[in-house]
């Protein structure tokens, strides 16, 4: 199941810095230009495949979320939101969510608000390539734009 | 415990089909319980879980329901997410870790937090195993399938006897429980047999613990075939697992429970029988033990309501069984053993009854209602106790089958009919005819035709003169065997009679094939006419339904003039019954016989 995930666009497992398994990834993930889609681990699976959308359906409000209290200088809501997105989002076989979110909430805990506001833009970086790879899941696709 | 708990499940990531599906590991079926307050995860572990195989969910979302919800499902597992807003999963295990009902749960905590704070703390309120998040399918099918099967094993150590792998009183009286609430319910009866089987603790001491565990687990087999056996009725009811019928209470008792036993007596005789089958011997390599055994009956409800009353009666009966030492099978009610006991000393003054001359045979007249002459008699046994006076079948015949004199009886009762008959002859009285009764063990299991050719021959009494009455559930009984013996006993030229007839649920087409002389309307019929029309009309039936079979139709128990008049009306041949004589003595018979009676 993980090599049909490859297959279909997934990346390896979380652990190793996202590199991208794609042959048109050939930059690090962390690079602002990179805008490979990303698909989820668990999509070639139907049912799981339908948890995961509904998550990624939800995704773009809860980093509304976190803009806003970041925002707002609300630290303890954004750790909790950053905690959410570091348990669930590797859940739904985005493993790339993992690091920065767990960056995210230390940085939220600690009150360091530049490296918060780095890691959330991050991962609105990764939220958008999220959503092509919901657009265009599958590999044909992703080949076609490299 | 068998080993077949950690087989339990495959992981979601092996997708090739196995080549043979190996048996389903009862595992799967146990209730998994999942909380967290983000819908999303519960649905994508309740997935998780289903392609393991498991099939039993509940999940909440709702931190605040998660008390409720456990009381109420009891699940097998539980996954508790620790980050929930309102409650924390913290407060939550410290509260079913203090709750009396709930402390044994076993509990898999959900945590994204990677400090060793969150894990410490949570360990330190009783977590039973950890999951991290994000939440990794073959880790997770992994632990839940751990954490069920230790939880299963140590379930077996609190509900099982470890010997003899008979569940023990924890799951017995809880079944009780729920027997004794369907039997109240239902009106029917309930008994508790309470065993001791004292070699299961002598011999531990004596020779050692292997030997006495090697009683234990024979007696435990025995026990439950018999149980089986016994308890036919248990596979439609509540079922085993929910309420164990048989149990290990300790290391020399073991415990029985009979449903819908019909009697007290019924369930003493399966309890003298359940002795008997236990107190077998017992191979132990160099020499056997015969173990014995000692069986207290409570009966519910009149000795117990509750679970735990029925035990102490049941407990307490076979142990005064024990220390009595002389009858293996005692109930909890005094007098219920007041009249076992009667019965056993009337079983053993029974032995030996007809050679001290104390049975005697009684005549009921039969009379032909056209003529009113008397055309012969049946015969009823009677017994002639030295303390009891006269005793009537009712009382001891019952007791003569359950202790296999039966059959000596009805031989000697055939042997005495046959010569009062022949004398009847040679007094002048006519060919009368003479009926005997003939028991269903008499007639399976006995040699009937040859104890009665050889009766007549010894008395010289021709077959004409001799009715053989059966009851009507001994035909419908194995057709094949009951016609063979009923040609046979035709063949010897003597007459076949129904008794009880109506009672039973003899097939029409049956009674054609069947070669009858003689059908006995029962007494239930007669006893409200003439003014029952419902039962005018079924005699009227049955006296044309015999007579265009060819069969001559006697009604029983006919007490009053009017119902002799009616049924002469009706076409009936022959009556007995009070209105013309009671059952009496053969000299008695014989006067009536001689000067019958005008009317």
């Amino acid at each position: 199941m993980r090599d049909l995930a490859e297959r279909l666009g997934g990346e390896p497992v979380a652990g190793e810095p996202p590199t991208g398994a794609t042959a048109a990834a050939a930059t690090p993930a962390e690079a602002p230009d990179d805008d490979t889609p990303i698909v989820s681990r668990l999509a070639g699976h139907a049912r799981l495949a339908r948890i995961v959308s509904r998550f990624v359906a939800e995704l773009p409000e809860r980093l509304e979320r976190m803009d806003a209290a970041a925002a707002a200088g609300d630290m303890v809501e954004l750790a909790s939101l950053a905690h959410w997105l570091k348990g669930s989002g590797g859940s739904m076989g985005f493993d790339q969510l993992y690091e920065p979110s767990l960056a995210l909430e230390q940085a939220a805990k600690t009150g360091e608000a530049k490296i918060a506001g780095e890691t959330l833009a991050e991962l609105h970086r990764l939220e958008r390539r999220i959503q092509r790879g919901v657009a265009a899941p599958t590999n044909e696709v992703a080949e076609a734009e490299a | 415990m068998k080993n077949d708990i950690w087989e339990a499940t495959r992981t979601s990531d092996l997708d090739e089909p196995m080549p043979s599906a190996p048996p389903r590991s009862p595992l799967l079926d146990a209730k998994v319980m999942m909380v967290d307050d983000e819908p999303l995860m519960t649905a994508l572990i309740e997935t998780h879980l289903e392609e393991a195989g498991y099939t039993n969910f509940v999940s909440t979302n709702d931190p605040r329901e998660v008390l409720g919800l456990l009381r109420h499902e009891q699940p097998g597992v539980l996954l508790l997410d620790l980050m929930m807003p309102g409650i924390s999963g913290f407060d939550l295990l410290e509260a079913i870790r203090a709750d009396r009902n709930l402390r044994y749960t076993p509990v898999i905590v959900l945590t994204a937090s990677t400090g060793a704070d969150a894990k410490l703390r949570a360990l330190q309120l009783g977590a039973t195993d950890f999951l991290a998040k994000p939440v990794d399918a073959s880790e997770l099918v992994l632990r839940v399938r751990n954490t069920l099967a230790f939880h299963q094993y140590t379930d077996r150590m609190v509900n099982f006897d470890v010997v003899t792998q008979l569940p023990n009183e924890r799951p017995f009286d809880r079944g009780i429980a729920s027997l004794l609430a369907q039997s109240i319910v239902e009106g029917t009866d309930l008994a508790l047999l309470s065993i001791e089987v004292p070699d299961c603790r002598l011999l531990r001491e004596s020779v050692g613990q292997a030997a006495a565990d090697q009683v234990a687990r024979a007696i435990a087999r025995r026990l439950t075939r018999f149980a089986e056996h016994e308890n036919p009725s248990a596979a439609q009811g509540i079922p085993w697992e929910r309420a164990p019928r048989v149990a290990r209470l300790a290391a020399d008792r073991f415990g029985l429970v009979l449903e819908g036993a019909s009697s007290a007596h019924a369930v003493e005789s399966a309890a003298k029988r359940l002795a008997r089958t236990l107190s077998e011997p017992v191979g132990l390599g160099r020499h056997d033990t015969v173990p014995s055994v000692w069986i207290g009956i409570a009966l519910a409800p009149g000795d117990g309501r509750s679970a735990e009353v029925l035990r102490k009666s049941a407990d307490l009966a076979a142990t005064h069984a024990r220390q009595n030492g002389v009858l293996p099978v005692q109930f909890a009610s005094a007098e219920l053993n007041e009249r076992s006991l009667e019965r056993v000393l009337l079983g053993s003054q029974l032995r030996g009854a007809a050679e001290r001359g104390e049975l005697r045979v009684h005549y009921q007249p039969k009379v032909d209602l056209r003529s009113g002459r008397i055309v012969g008699a049946e015969a009823l046994v009677r017994w002639q106790h030295a303390d009891h006076g006269l005793l009537a079948p009712t009382r001891f015949v019952p007791l003569a089958e359950e202790m296999g004199l039966i059959t000596a009886v009805g031989e000697w009762v055939a042997e005495q009919a046959c010569r009062d008959a022949a004398d009847w002859r040679r007094a002048g009285l006519g060919d009368l005819k003479v009926a005997i009764n003939v028991t269903r063990l008499q007639f399976v299991t006995g040699d009937l035709c040859s104890v009665l050719r050889q009766a007549m021959f010894d008395a010289g009494l021709p077959p004409s003169q001799l009715v053989i009455e059966l009851t009507e559930s001994m035909l419908m009984d194995g057709i094949d065997d009951v016609l063979k013996l009923m040609h046979e006993l035709k063949a010897l030229g003597v007459t076949l009679s129904v008794d009880d007839f109506g009672t039973g649920y003899s097939s029409l087409s049956y009674l054609k094939r069947f070669p009858l002389n003689e059908l006995k309307i029962d007494r239930s019929f007669v006893k409200d006419l003439p003014g029952s029309a419902a039962d005018t009309s079924i005699v009227r039936t049955v006296v044309e339904l015999g007579h265009s079979l060819g069969m001559s139709i006697t009604a029983e128990g006919v007490e009053t003039a009017e119902q002799r008049a009616c049924l002469k009306d009706l076409g009936c041949d022959l009556f007995q019954g009070f209105v013309f004589s009671r059952p009496v003595p053969v000299e008695q018979f014989v006067e009536l016989a001689r000067n019958p009676p005008r009317g």
